[in-house]
């Protein structure tokens, strides 16, 4: 076959480039498309490689964790709803159900020429497509220490670190909730945060506490209506326009200016989001422009490397960063990627779609939907025009019951 | 041939059966569920590996014709399906190929597509005003084909 000559010519090669000493992991004759990163846009991608390629193609995913934690209904760990473990996915029924490799390993370097990745392992695994899906990374703040102050927006030890913080205030005192600046993952987070510990704290006899929010945007990202009536009715207090500066991790002393005033302010707990860009490996493999990885719509494709694909939190158009999303655009990948291995166009008219629930309490959620249509002419991903996205929902019991309908399919769609 | 890993040495092992590989057999290929049938049916026993054996003879055969009219290899094998494409967008909801996991609707073997998209739930309405009345009938199209049991 055709293919087959075509990676060992490509393998040969490689012992000269790169990396030229270590093992190569795949030795698989039909075309290899590599995922890196197992959360809900990667996952999805690989299950349904395999679901509309099956055996034509061979799937592996590498994931650096044994595990994924979901971040949707994290927040729900904070006043005992959810348990960390509840939300913690492995990917051995996508291994089995589908026939996808899983490789737990740290990815080091990528060298697109070669067609390789080197892993933190030693090993290194050939790919014909490779498709990066990293989520997020942060913008360090000056004197942040994760382990001290959580960011809790990569859910797991951090969302563990949070809730024992916050369990460990006693009525008096102040928690500050920071909001990154605009893009970040999760856009409603930070506010229905600030929502349920505000409830939590009410319940749980510390009614004298205080929630604050700054924000570093001007206003609400999303859902102001809702959130600033919830708010209201919960006390919190809201600051917008906050730049974070710095922050002392050990005295949790915040910095930050407002309207040009340097200010600082100490609270109990610091719960600092920090501004946010592409995983790590974005840049590593060069497919970055500034924070984000410029991406062909149609299929996902770097349109600074060809091979190379980039879906989810990290890819730089301007469609909402979130699982639900993430797994649409996994989806328009997958099919994107097998048109091309069979030298078909892509699909030209993509419609991808965001849905989500925010609790605000342990009995009400809102929702928030929006549909982005591919649009030709500027070749972006645009909201489909005069149809009011996005759109939301009120708060509601109805709601809250349903958001885990929504979750319990999002789920089982991306990781079984 | 270096060094590879227990899970990848499965996959050598692993009979694939070329229904639906390089086009042997286009109507096969042309339903998400009979690759996921297929996916879940791999088995090492010796009548597949017969099976493979002959479905590779034809491969070759396919892509001898294949190469002759063509400059690059393809595996030709992929038949598109923009219906599938926009329902999957369904999926994160209603389930995989439409089959949900909990009391929210299945919508496999939907053949009122447009009917049950508007008006009745207010976040189902939302999103189903950013679909055409074709890209619907696309949907539609594809997820009527779809099993509305599933042995998953």
């Amino acid at each position: 076959m055709e293919n087959l000559n075509r990676r060992d010519f490509i393998k040969t090669v490689s012992l000269g480039a790169t990396f030229a000493l270590a093992p190569n992991l795949f030795a698989g004759e039909r075309p290899h498309i590599v995922i890196v990163g197992g959360g809900f846009a990667g996952s999805t991608c690989a299950k349904y490689l395999k679901l509309w390629g099956g055996s034509s193609i061979d799937v592996t995913i590498v994931e650096q964790n044994s595990n994924y934690v979901s971040p949707i209904l994290s927040n729900l760990v904070l006043n005992n709803l959810e348990s960390v473990s509840s939300l913690t996915f492995s990917h051995t029924t996508l291994s089995s159900k589908y026939n996808i490799n899983v490789v737990n390993s740290k990815v080091i370097d990528v060298d697109n020429e070669g067609k390789n990745i080197l892993l933190e392992s030693g090993n290194t695994l050939s790919y014909d497509k490779l498709v990066l899906a990293p989520g997020i990374d942060f913008i360090p703040v000056n004197g942040h220490y994760f382990s001290q102050i959580p960011h809790a927006w990569v859910a797991g030890e951090q969302t563990i670190l949070l809730k024992q913080q916050i369990d460990a205030m006693v009525d008096g005192d102040e928690i500050i909730i920071t909001v990154p600046k605009s893009p970040y993952r999760c856009p409603p987070g930070p506010y229905e945060r600030a929502c349920l510990v505000a409830e939590y704290l009410q319940d749980t006899n510390r009614r004298n506490c205080k929630v604050s929010v700054f924000d570093g945007n001007e206003n609400f990202t999303v859902k102001a209506d809702i959130f600033s009536e919830a708010f209201a009715d919960y006390s919190i207090e809201y600051v917008p326009n906050v730049d974070v500066i710095a922050v002392d991790s050990e005295t949790k002393e915040l910095t930050y200016a407002l309207d040009g005033v340097v200010q600082t302010k100490r609270a109990t707990v610091l719960n600092i989001i920090p501004e946010q860009k592409a995983g790590k490996i974005i840049f590593t493999a060069g497919v970055n422009s500034g924070n984000w990885a410029p991406v062909d719509l149609l299929t996902y494709e770097s349109t600074i490397k060809k091979g190379i694909y980039i879906i989810g939190d990290s890819q730089g158009s301007s469609q909402g960063k979130a699982g639900h999303i993430g797994n649409s655009e996994g989806k328009i990948c997958a099919d994107g990627i097998l048109r091309s291995l069979n030298n078909l166009e892509p699909y030209d008219s993509p419609k991808t779609n965001s849905a989500c629930y925010s609790p605000i309490s342990t009995t009400q959620a809102s929702w928030l939907t929006a549909v982005y249509q591919y649009n030709p002419t500027t070749k972006v991903m645009e909201l489909v025009p005069n149809k009011g996205y996005p759109k939301s929902g009120k708060p509601s019991n109805e709601n809250f019951k349903s958001m885990y309908q929504w979750t319990g399919n999002l789920f089982a769609d991306s990781f079984s | 041939m270096r060094g590879r890993t227990k899970s990848f040495l499965m996959v050598l092992l692993l009979a694939f059966s070329g229904t639906q590989f390089l086009g042997c057999n286009s109507e096969k290929a042309s339903s998400g569920f009979d690759d996921e049938k297929e996916s879940s049916s791999y088995s090492l026993n010796s009548e597949k590996d017969e099976e493979k054996d002959k479905d590779e003879s034809e491969e070759q055969r396919n892509e001898t014709s294949k190469l002759s009219s063509t400059s690059s290899a393809v595996i030709s094998s992929y038949i598109p399906n923009d219906g599938r494409v926009l329902a999957s967008g369904c999926f994160q909801c209603h389930g995989t190929n439409g089959i949900s996991v909990n009391s929210l609707d299945s919508i496999a073997g939907e053949d009122e597509l447009a009917h049950e998209m508007f008006g009745e739930d207010p976040i189902m309405d939302a999103q189903a005003k950013g679909f055409t009345a074709s890209e619907i009938s696309m949907m539609e199209s594809y997820l009527k084909t779809l099993p509305e049991n599933s042995n998953d």
